[in-house]
C-alpha cells in the first residue's frame, strides 16, 4: 500500500495555503508533517482526507486517483486533534457506529468492538460517555475508532496535543508501535519536533505551505538541507553566525568544545539542561551556545572550538544549504 | 443579605408573571355579578357555570382542543421537516451569503404576518385551502420557517466540525449523519424551536380565523372568539376566562415536559467539550 | 447526494400527497345552500328559528349559519376579508347599521327593491326603515330594531328628566342624600359605543355631527356646550372616573347592582334588569334620551339587518330566507325569549295593551326619534377621530374647545381624502 501526494494545492480567493506538495508514504512508515503552526500541516492532512478539495494536484492510493472520491468512501482511518468523539454515544456506541453504518453484521460489530476494548484497556469505559474519560482514554478511544475503519491509511492529526507533557511521553513508544503494527501508510502531524523525532520514520518539514525538506529524522537533524531546517530541528537551538557576506554558518551547540587555542568567549549565562548544562557565551561571533556535558565549574574566560566539517552553510538569500 | 433581596426580586418578577393567569383563573370561576363588585359583597360568587357551559357547548371545548393539537403537530412536524436540511445548507454556505442570508431571515421573522394575510386567504380561496388543518398548517409553517431556521443554524453552528467530518470519516452519508450525529445534539434547539412554533399555530387568530370556517374544524382561539353571550354587548367574561384556562392546559403540560430542553435550547452555548 | 435527492423527492411526495387530503363534500345537486354570516349570539338566537324554517323546506333550502366572532368589528373583519376576494362564501351577511355605507361603495351587496316592495316597506315602523338605504336604493332588511335608551330608577323619583339639566340636578340630590353612588353611566370607553352616546348628546343640544349635505359640523357651538357638559358630568361626580372604561356591560353591573340612578344602554339591559340577581329589578323605567327641548330628544339606531351579497347565485332563495327570518312571528319569538326590539308595527301594536309589554311602548316612542349615525363610507374612520379626541376631553383633560376643532379638522381630512367631501 502506498499513499503519494503529487503536487497538490490549496487556495483561499488567490492565496495559496500550501503548493507543489509531493509525499509518498508506503506500509510501515510513519510520516510525521512538522512544522510551525500556520504552515499548512494540517490543511495538507485534510486534503489527504477528502475533508477538502484540492486546486490542483493530485492523491492516489496504489496508483488509484482519489482526489475526488468523497470522505466517505475513503476507506482513511483518522484521529482529530480533539479527537471528536461523539459525545452523545457510549464509547462502546462510539466505536460501533461506522461498522453498523457501513454493514457489519451483529456478530461482527460484538467481536470487533470487544476484540479492539480489551487491545486499548477500555473494558470498564465502555457504556461511559466521553464526557467522563481522561485525555488518554479519550485518545485511545479516537484511535481505536480508526483502527475499526479498516483502513488503506491512517491520518492523525496532533493527536498528543490534549495530553499533559509526561502523559504524552508516556504514550509514545505505544502508539508506535501500535501503529507499526497496522502495517499502514501513517501520516502523522505535528509541531511537536520531539514527538516527530521519536515516532516518525520519515519527516516532512513544512514552511509557508511548501516542504522544506523531507528525510528521516536523522538526516534531518544531520543534514538539513535550508537554514530553516536548522533552526527548527535540535534542541538547544543552532547557533548561526554570519561568516562571509553571503553566507550564514551554523553550528549546533553540542559540537562546540573547550580548546585553548579556540576563539575567546565570556560566559554570559549557564543553565541545566537535563543532566548537562548550556552555556551561553560571547564571542566575536555574536553569541553562541554550548552544550557541556560535565559537571565542572565553567571560569569566566574560556576558549571554544568546532570541527570546520560540523558546520552548515547556508545562502543568505534563498536559505538553502551551500559546500563550501 | 443578597439572598434575601434575590427572593424579592423573584417574587416580584412572578406575581409580574403570573397575576394575569390568576385573574383569569379565578375570573372563570366566578359569576358575571362578582366581577364588577368589590370582593366580600356578593354571596354567590363562585360558579362552575363557565365551565359547564364551554364543556357543553356542542361541539365541546375537547374537539377545538383537538384540532389546535393537531394543526401542531402538522405544523411543528413540517416546520422541522423543512428546517432542518435549510439551516444545514445555511451553515455551509460561504461566510458572507450566510450573513446575508441570516440578517434576510430576522428581517422576515420581525415582519409582521398580518400583512400576508390577504395574500394567503387569497390562495386559500384559488386553491380550495380552507377548512382543512393539514393545510392549514402549511402557511402557519411557511410563517414560522424564518425563527426556526435561525435558531436551528446557530444550535448546527455551535457543534464543531469536527464530529460531522468524524462522522464523515466513518462513512455516514449526509442523512446518516444528521440522524445519527447532528439531530441528537440539537436536541435542546429542536425542543425549543419545536414548541415556539407549537405556541405560535396554538395561538395564531386571523390566519385561522378567514381559513377555518366549519364549526367542527374551529381551533381554540377562532372557537373561543366564538363564544357568546346573551346579546352582542354582553361580554362572556367568565366563558373566555374558562375557556382559555383548558385551552392552556395542554400548553402548560407540553412545557412541563419539555422544560428541561427547552431552557437549554434557549440558554444554548451548551454544547462544548 | 443521491440520499439528499431522495429526501428532497420524498418531501415533494409528501406535501403533494397531502393536498389530495382537501376534502370536497359531494353536494346534494337539488337542495339549495344558503350561507348566512352572523355574529355568534345572533346564531343562538336564530337557532331555532333556522331550524324551523329548514324543517319547512326540506329539500329546497337549507341554510347554514357561520357563526362569526361575537365582536362586532371582527364580524366586519372577517366579512370583508372574504368580500374583497370576490367570491364570498357567504349568501347573506348580518350587518351593523354602520357598515352598510362601506360595503355597498365597495359593491359588494345586491339592492333588494325586487324582493321588498314599498308595500312591505311601509309594514316596518319608520324609525327601524331609517340606515337600510344608501343613496336612496335599499340594501339591508332589518331583522332587530336597537337604539340607545335612558334608563331610570322607578323608586327614586317620579318621571324621568327630560332635559340635561333635570338630570344633573336630579342625580346631585339623589347622591347627595345617599340613595345612590353615582348619578348617571354611560359608556365612555374609546369605542364605538362612545359614538353612540356622543350622537345622542350632541343632537340632544341641537347640534350635529354630519349634516344632511355631507358637511362636517362639529365644531359647532352646540357640540362643545354638549361635550362639555358630558366632560362636567365626570368633573362633577355625577359619573364616575371609571366611565373611561366603561363599555355596555360595565354600565349595566353598576346600574344593576343599585349604584347609578340612571343610565345610557340598549334594549337588551332591560332583560337583564329584570333576572333575579338585579337590585333594581321592578324598579326601572325607559325614557329617551334627555334633551334640551324636546324636538331635539333622539335615540342613536344601532339595530341589525340582512343584506344579500352580489356574489350570490340563490339570490330569489336567499330573498325567502330572508322573509322568513324577518316575518313577524320570528319577530315575536326573538322579542319574547331574547329581548330583541321587533320592526314590525304589527308586532308593536299586537304587544302594545299586553301584560308582557314591558318596555315596547317605550321603545317604540324613541324608536320613531332614531337617528343613524353618519351614513358615509368612511364611518369607521371618523368614528375613530372622533372617539380618540372624546378620550383625550375625558381622560387627560384636554381643552374641550380645542380638541372638537381637531377633531373637525381630522374628520375633514378623511372625509376629502376618502372623496366624500369636497370642500
Amino acid at each position: 500500500m502506498t499513499l503519494s501526494i503529487n503536487n497538490i494545492g490549496k487556495r483561499i480567493k488567490r492565496d495559496w495555503i500550501i503548493r507543489n506538495i509531493s509525499i509518498e508514504v508506503n506500509n510501515g512508515e510513519i510520516a510525521a508533517i512538522l512544522g510551525p503552526s500556520g504552515c499548512g500541516k494540517s490543511t495538507t492532512l485534510r486534503l489527504i482526507a477528502g475533508l477538502d478539495k484540492p486546486d490542483e494536484g493530485n492523491i492516489y492510493i496504489d496508483g488509484v486517483d482519489i482526489t475526488n472520491t468523497p470522505p466517505m468512501k475513503r476507506r482513511v482511518g483518522m484521529v482529530f486533534q480533539s479527537y471528536a468523539l461523539f459525545p452523545h454515544l457510549t464509547v462502546h456506541q462510539n466505536l460501533s457506529l461506522g461498522l453498523s453504518v457501513r454493514g457489519a453484521s451483529a456478530e461482527e460489530i460484538k467481536i470487533r468492538t470487544s476484540g479492539i476494548l480489551s487491545l486499548m484497556k477500555l473494558e470498564e469505559q465502555q457504556n461511559s460517555l466521553p464526557s467522563m474519560l481522561s485525555g488518554g482514554q479519550r485518545q485511545r478511544v479516537a484511535l481505536a475508532r480508526a483502527l475499526l475503519r479498516d483502513p488503506l491509511l491512517f491520518l492523525l492529526d496532533e493527536p498528543m496535543s490534549n495530553l499533559d507533557a509526561q502523559l504524552r511521553e508516556d504514550l509514545r513508544p505505544e502508539l508506535r508501535s501500535l501503529i507499526l503494527k497496522q502495517n499502514k501508510p501513517v501520516l502523522y502531524v505535528t509541531h511537536d519536533q520531539h514527538e516527530a523525532m521519536a515516532l516518525a520514520t520519515k519527516i516532512v518539514i513544512l514552511n509557508n505551505g511548501q516542504v522544506e525538506q523531507i528525510g528521516t529524522p536523522k538526516e534531518i537533524y544531520q543534514n538539513p538541507s535550508s537554514y530553516f531546517v536548522s533552526k527548527f530541528i535540535g534542541s538547544p537551538k543552532i547557533n548561526s553566525f554570519s561568516s562571509k557576506e553571503s553566507i550564514i554558518t551554523a553550528i549546533r551547540p553540542e559540537e562546540i568544545r573547550f580548546d585553548p587555542n579556540g576563539i575567546p568567549s565570556e560566559l554570559i549565562a549557564k543553565e541545566w539542561y537535563g543532566m548537562n548544562q548550556v552555556l551561553l557565551l560571547s564571542t566575536k561571533l555574536g553569541n553562541l551556545r554550548m552544550m557541556c556535558t560535565s559537571d565542572v565549574c565553567i571560569p569566566q574566560r574560556i576558549n571554544i572550538s568546532w570541527d570546520k566539517d560540523k558546520e552548515f552553510n547556508f545562502d543568505r538569500k534563498t536559505g538553502k544549504r551551500i559546500n563550501i | 443579605m443578597k439572598n434575601s433581596t434575590r427572593k424579592i426580586f423573584i417574587s416580584i418578577i412572578l406575581f409580574w408573571s403570573l397575576s394575569p393567569l390568576i385573574w383569569q383563573i379565578y375570573t372563570s370561576f366566578s359569576t358575571p355579578a362578582s366581577l364588577t363588585e368589590p370582593i366580600g359583597t356578593t354571596l354567590n360568587r363562585w360558579t362552575l357555570d363557565n365551565y359547564i357551559q364551554v364543556l357543553s357547548a356542542n361541539p365541546s371545548i375537547f374537539r377545538y382542543i383537538t384540532n389546535s393539537t393537531l394543526l401542531g403537530v402538522y405544523t411543528t412536524l413540517t416546520t422541522l421537516l423543512l428546517a432542518v436540511p435549510a439551516s444545514y445548507a445555511l451553515i455551509k454556505l460561504r461566510k458572507e451569503l450566510r450573513s446575508l442570508t441570516r440578517s434576510i431571515l430576522l428581517l422576515t421573522a420581525l415582519f409582521p404576518y398580518v400583512l400576508l394575510f390577504l395574500a394567503l386567504l387569497e390562495l386559500a380561496k384559488s386553491y380550495n385551502l380552507a377548512n382543512n388543518l393539514f393545510l392549514l398548517s402549511l402557511p402557519y409553517s411557511a410563517l414560522s420557517m424564518p425563527l426556526a431556521i435561525l435558531i436551528l443554524s446557530s444550535s448546527l453552528n455551535d457543534i464543531p466540525i469536527e464530529l460531522e467530518e468524524a462522522a464523515k470519516m466513518e462513512g455516514l452519508n449526509l442523512l446518516q449523519r444528521l440522524r445519527v450525529v447532528l439531530l441528537p445534539l440539537m436536541k435542546p434547539a429542536l425542543s425549543s424551536t419545536s414548541i415556539l412554533v407549537f405556541i405560535f399555530s396554538w395561538n395564531e387568530y386571523p390566519i385561522a380565523l378567514t381559513w377555518l370556517s366549519k364549526t367542527e374544524q374551529l381551533t381554540l382561539p377562532v372557537a373561543i372568539a366564538r363564544l357568546a353571550g346573551s346579546s352582542v354587548y354582553s361580554v362572556p367574561y367568565g366563558a373566555y376566562a374558562a375557556a382559555t384556562v383548558i385551552g392552556a392546559i395542554p400548553l402548560l403540560m407540553v412545557t412541563l415536559v419539555f422544560q428541561k430542553q427547552i431552557v437549554n435550547g434557549l440558554t444554548q452555548g451548551a454544547l462544548k467539550g | 447526494m443521491t440520499s439528499l435527492r431522495k429526501y428532497l423527492y420524498g418531501l415533494i411526495a409528501v406535501l403533494i400527497m397531502s393536498s389530495w387530503l382537501i376534502v370536497s363534500l359531494a353536494a346534494d345537486q337539488n337542495t339549495v345552500k344558503v350561507n348566512i354570516l352572523m355574529p355568534a349570539p345572533f346564531d343562538d338566537s336564530t337557532r331555532e328559528i333556522i331550524r324551523q324554517f329548514n324543517k319547512e323546506n326540506q329539500r329546497k333550502i337549507e341554510v347554514n349559519i357561520t357563526r362569526g366572532p361575537r365582536e362586532t368589528e371582527a364580524v366586519s373583519d372577517l366579512a370583508i376579508s372574504s368580500l374583497i376576494l370576490g367570491k364570498s362564501p357567504y349568501d347573506a351577511i348580518l350587518m351593523d347599521v354602520t357598515w352598510l355605507p362601506k360595503y355597498v361603495e365597495a359593491g359588494w351587496l345586491t339592492p333588494l327593491d325586487e324582493w321588498f316592495t314599498t308595500n312591505e316597506i311601509s309594514k316596518v315602523e319608520e324609525g327601524a326603515q331609517r340606515g337600510n338605504t344608501y343613496k336612496g336604493v335599499l340594501y339591508r332588511w332589518p331583522l332587530v330594531a336597537d337604539i340607545g335608551m335612558l334608563y331610570w330608577r322607578t323608586d327614586l323619583m317620579k318621571k324621568p328628566p327630560d332635559t340635561p339639566y333635570e338630570l344633573v340636578e336630579i342625580s346631585k340630590e339623589l347622591q347627595k342624600e345617599g340613595k345612590v353612588k353615582y348619578g348617571y353611566v354611560w359608556q365612555g370607553r374609546q369605542y364605538e359605543g362612545l359614538s353612540c352616546v356622543f350622537l345622542e348628546v350632541i343632537t340632544g343640544f341641537g347640534g350635529e355631527w354630519i349634516d344632511e349635505n355631507g358637511k362636517v359640523q362639529l365644531n359647532e357651538n352646540s357640540n362643545i356646550r354638549a361635550v362639555t357638559w358630558m366632560n362636567n358630568l365626570i368633573k362633577e361626580g355625577v359619573t364616575p372616573k371609571s366611565v373611561t372604561n366603561f363599555s355596555e356591560p360595565e354600565a349595566l353591573q353598576s346600574f344593576k347592582s343599585g349604584n347609578a340612578a340612571f343610565m345610557r344602554n340598549w334594549p337588551y339591559a332591560w332583560k337583564e334588569l329584570q333576572k333575579a340577581d338585579s337590585k333594581v329589578k321592578g324598579k326601572v323605567g325607559v325614557s329617551t334620551m334627555v334633551a334640551e327641548n324636546k324636538e331635539n330628544k333622539t335615540a342613536t339606531l344601532g339595530s341589525w339587518g340582512l343584506a344579500i351579497t352580489k356574489s350570490s347565485i340563490h339570490q330569489n332563495e336567499v330573498a325567502e330566507v330572508i322573509k322568513y327570518l324577518t316575518n313577524e312571528d320570528s319577530q315575536r319569538k326573538l322579542y319574547s325569549e331574547f329581548g330583541y326590539t321587533p320592526t314590525a308595527s304589527k308586532v308593536f301594536n299586537d304587544y302594545a295593551d299586553s301584560e308582557e309589554n314591558g318596555i315596547l311602548n317605550n321603545l317604540r316612542i324613541s324608536l320613531s326619534a332614531s337617528k343613524p349615525r353618519p351614513m358615509v363610507a368612511a364611518y369607521a374612520q371618523i368614528s375613530d377621530i372622533l372617539q380618540r379626541h372624546l378620550s383625550a376631553i375625558f381622560t387627560d383633560s384636554k381643552d374641550v374647545k380645542k380638541e372638537i376643532y381637531k377633531a373637525q379638522e381630522n374628520t375633514e381630512k378623511v372625509m376629502i381624502s376618502a372623496g366624500i367631501y369636497k370642500k
